[in-house]
């Protein structure tokens, strides 16, 4: 089902709960069951929360996407802040490292059946993940 | 105020106190939880601090840490809180995000926290030797334990002859 995608301005703590509401909505539209649907809105909130923490503004993108047999959605979290300037160590676990950045990445990757982060130093971050049906 | 109140309220029950939260844990309805919860804390000193999240449908890592926080805080004051009721949902996020819940004492319904609290509570009623003991520090403890009951405690073969 073509649908348009929802971009949610991120600047402060409300548009957080915004993303996490409309994360939530959308994706029991898509067809996923409540634990799924809560899954998917703790990574909505994290990559939410880090845009406010590290680059002040952002924004999220929810759309809809299909694949060959199955469909699922897509969130993209954009900002045009600092960027992470060891992103090694940002998707390191604090399982294998004792400690990690903090940004919560290793988690929103396991959340998610897909993860990609594009980051530039002074240019800012993109991460777009994704959850099947 | 009335929209607050009916968002998350605090109860006493058999001694102990039960905060129940019944939407989204936002900040303010955190920091309303916050100084209704540790204002009863005071009047009426529980043994018991339930806290029921059973209606809270969404809860992410920084929502849990503030609701962890808080429990803590009625830790401080002499109450023995015990989280009741998180969601299958919430709970496999909370752990995949690698949220801190250690130490955390939880129980399946209120019903089963207060349950677990009437035992505590039996146990403290009665002081018995093992109760004495308890206030001991180790050492002193496994002292007793040598004394009375030798044959509990685990021979290593170097210890024999003392």
């Amino acid at each position: 089902m073509p649908d348009r995608p929802r971009h949610i301005p991120i600047g402060q703590e409300g548009d957080v709960a915004v993303a996490i509401m409309r994360a939530r909505q959308q994706s029991q539209e898509a067809g996923f069951d409540v634990s799924t649907s809560c899954r998917i809105a703790t990574a909505v909130s994290e990559l939410a929360r880090n845009i406010i923490k590290y680059a002040g503004q952002g924004e999220i993108i929810l759309r809809r996407v299909t694949a060959p047999g199955t469909s699922g959605i897509e969130i993209r979290a954009q900002d045009q802040g600092p960027g992470i300037s060891d992103l090694e160590r940002a998707m390191e676990d604090r399982y294998s490292t004792g400690r990690s950045l903090g940004l919560g990445l290793p988690g929103v990757r396991r959340l998610m059946d897909e993860f990609d982060i594009k980051t530039e130093a002074g240019a800012g971050t993109r991460v777009t993940i994704r959850k099947w049906l | 105020m009335s929209e607050k109140a009916a968002s998350a309220y605090v109860n006493e029950f058999e001694g102990h106190l039960v905060g129940s939260v019944q939407v989204e844990l936002t900040e303010s309805v955190l920091d309303n939880f916050r100084e209704h919860l540790l204002e009863a804390v005071q009047r009426t000193r529980p043994m018991g601090v339930i806290i029921d999240v059973s209606a809270v449908p969404f809860m992410d890592v920084q929502e849990f840490a503030q609701l962890r926080r808080i429990l803590n805080m009625t830790a401080l004051m002499g109450g023995r809180p015990i989280l009741v009721g998180l969601q299958p949902g919430i709970v496999a996020a909370l752990v995949e995000m690698d949220a801190d819940v250690e130490g955390l004492e939880t129980a399946i319904s209120v019903e089963q926290a207060v349950r677990r609290l009437r035992v505590h509570e039996k146990e403290e009623a009665v002081p018995e030797l093992e109760d004495t003991e308890d206030e001991e520090d180790m050492a002193d403890a496994d002292d007793a334990n040598d004394a009375e009951q030798p044959q509990q405690v685990e021979q290593p073969e170097g210890q024999k002859d003392a």
